[in-house]
């Protein structure tokens, strides 16, 4: 049993936001109250339609996304999965996103008019218009005005998540820490392209795209470690986990928990084969979560 | 939808890189135009394989596919008594009407999904009219025929350097000629093939106002309507599902819609923005 910002988690593990919509789907295969949260897809206060297919790329150990976070809006979203979710009987992380600060105002409020969830997790890997499009996320003035912002709005734990594409993820972490943060998510996806080299053109139709999957999970590792050093608040960590191995190693760098998101494609049971995993090595070593977290650093 | 661990009960090469694997299978019957997605065993593929039932009969599914890259190469690979993980059914399939002159089209790789589709159609109305149109490349590619000998007339055409131009001149005069005999032009189209292809097909269905159903393909990633990955474009106004064949002229905005789940594979052609 772990505990972020004063919230039991039954299982140390959630699945990654986008890759599990608000959980229907992969309901039908898996008990969702195992888990110790429930991420969704972004949320943004107005539909957001979406890159142009296609919208996914495989690559060697990995995989490209372009989704470009299609949703159907807040208020949509409350209709149809809020109550769902509410229902599920395990915490709720509402992922997040917005192209202003308003934006990300907007949704908190529309949320916490009904009911709310367990979480708020912000999205920083957005496009912030109103600096020219870079995302909010690369830059630690930038976290800061977002995540004090919403921290002044609402009561909700914050979690912010972080983009890995920045030169030291240390600094965007203290930022959204100092700024009122309750905890941190990371990493989001890489950003990376792949090109159709018979059409000599970008494959994808949102030109660039996410890099998920085990390619990645040495660079998350490594960051969850540098972060893990960095703050004091709770660390999920994510970025390639398809084993159960590989989310101890997560632990062991300084996650209080970890989520599943690429896994869930190839094996819809992932989450629960890694929760199990956890499990049996605890037992093995005769030791608990806190006896794990953060023990490599 | 759920995940099935299933025996390979055959394998074997019907056509040039073209296979057909028999899973045995007890999970929920699947429509005709349903998929299953297929997980490779290999662990340096991380997505699983969307590919059609070709054919069920209660404790077996055929699938016809062709080995293209390393998934399907995985797949080749599979010996009979092996086991293997694939999630099924999933997506909306083929609409079982009750229209009594039908064509069924279908181009290359296409053609598979349609044989479960002509077989549950004769079951439905023995008195059918059903011609099925099905085009190649070349005779290296030709797959099916005979067994969809058994659900309807068959019209087979073959072309290496314009397979659409054969496959739609093939159906414009079987047409021509069945109008003139004085039977009737089809109430219903069903057509799986390449993009192309399905897009004359749905642009011949418009002009004539007749109800077309299609299959697309879309990369994917969940396979179960989870990710956003797989969308086609569709009308904001579409309904999605409707059996009408009434053509909206003005061009709509748009949406995206998923491919896998609710919506698809198989639309109503006049639900789909063609490009
Ligand atoms: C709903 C649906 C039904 C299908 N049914 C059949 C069928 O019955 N028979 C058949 O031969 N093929 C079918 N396909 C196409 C089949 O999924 C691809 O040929 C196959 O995924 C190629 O995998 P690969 O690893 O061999 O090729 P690679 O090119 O190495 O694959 C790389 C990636 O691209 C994806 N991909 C490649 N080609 C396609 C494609 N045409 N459509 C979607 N994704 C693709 C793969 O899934 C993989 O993620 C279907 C596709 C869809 C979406
Ligand atoms: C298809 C897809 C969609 C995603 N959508 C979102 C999203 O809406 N919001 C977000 O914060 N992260 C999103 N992500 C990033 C994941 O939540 C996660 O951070 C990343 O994929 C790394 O984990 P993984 O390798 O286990 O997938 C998405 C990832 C994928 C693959
Ligand atoms: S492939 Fe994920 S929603 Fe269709």
């Amino acid at each position: 049993m772990i505990k972020i910002a004063n919230k039991e988690w039954k299982t140390p593990v959630t699945v990654a936001s986008g890759t599990f919509a608000s959980g229907r789907e992969y309901g039908e295969f898996i008990n969702l109250s195992h888990l110790g949260a429930v991420t969704t897809k972004g949320v943004s206060d107005v539909p957001w339609s979406g890159n142009p297919a296609p919208r996914v790329a495989e690559t060697y150990g990995g995989m490209l996304n372009s989704i470009g976070v299609q949703n159907v809006g807040v208020k949509m979203f409350i209709e149809k999965d809020l109550e769902f979710l509410q229902n599920t009987n395990t915490n709720i992380i509402v992922n997040i996103c917005g192209h202003t600060i308003d934006d990300y105002l907007k949704v908190i409020e529309a949320l916490d008019d009904h009911g709310g969830a367990h979480y708020y997790e912000l999205n920083v890997s957005c496009p912030n218009i109103k600096e020219g499009g870079i995302s909010f996320g690369v830059n630690a003035k930038e976290t800061e005005k977002l995540t004090s912002a919403c921290r002044k709005i609402t009561k909700t734990p914050l979690i912010v998540k972080l983009s890995p594409n920045v030169t030291d993820i240390t600094e965007i972490a203290k930022a959204a820490e100092e700024a009122g943060a309750d905890a941190l998510s990371l990493i989001n996806t890489l950003k990376g392209i792949a090109i159709d080299i018979n059409s000599k053109k970008p494959f994808l139709g949102g030109i660039t795209g996410g890099l998920s999957g085990p390619a990645i999970k040495p660079i998350a590792v490594r960051m969850v470690y540098e972060t893990y050093k960095a703050v004091k608040i709770p660390i999920i960590g994510m970025g390639g986990i398809f084993r159960p191995e590989d989310a101890i190693e997560f632990i062991l760098a300084g996650a209080s928990a970890v989520a599943i998101g690429t896994a869930n494609f190839s094996n819809p049971r992932a989450s629960i084969e890694i929760i199990n995993g956890i499990n049996e090595y605890l037992e093995k070593n005769n030791t608990d979560m806190q006896g794990i977290i953060g023990a490599a650093t | 939808m759920n995940i099935h661990e299933c025996e390979i009960f055959s394998q074997k090469q019907i056509a040039a890189e073209i296979f057909e694997l028999i899973l045995k299978y007890d999970g929920e019957d699947p429509a005709p135009g349903q998929f299953v997605s297929i997980v490779p065993k290999d662990k340096n593929i991380i997505l699983p394989r969307p590919i059609s039932v070709c054919c069920f009969n209660k404790g077996y599914l055929k699938l016809v596919y062709k080995r293209l890259g390393t998934g399907t190469a995985s797949i080749a690979n599979l010996k009979p008594k092996e086991k293997i993980n694939i999630i099924a059914p999933l997506g909306t399939g083929f609409r079982l009407t009750d229209h009594k002159n039908i064509s069924i089209v279908g181009g290359g790789l296409g053609v598979p999904p349609l044989l479960e589709l002509a077989k549950r159609l004769r079951e439905k109305n023995t008195n059918a009219n059903i011609k099925i149109y099905l085009g190649f490349r070349d005779e290296s590619q030709v797959i099916l025929v005979d067994e969809f000998k058994k659900y309807g007339e068959v019209i087979v055409t073959l072309d290496p350097s314009n397979p659409l131009e054969a496959l739609a001149s093939s159906i414009n005069s079987n047409l021509n000629n069945d109008i003139s005999k004085g039977t009737q032009k089809p109430d219903i189209i069903h057509t799986c093939g390449p993009y192309i292809l399905m897009k004359r097909i749905a642009q011949y269905a418009k002009e004539e106002n007749i109800l077309c159903f299609t299959s697309l393909e879309q990369r994917m990633a969940c396979t179960v309507g989870a990710c956003l990955a797989c969308v086609v474009k569709v009308p904001v106004s579409s309904s999605v599902n409707t059996l009408s064949a009434n053509y909206d002229t003005n061009a709509p905005a748009f949406e995206y819609r998923r491919v896998c789940t609710a919506t698809g594979p198989v639309f109503n052609a006049n639900e789909v923005i063609w490009e």
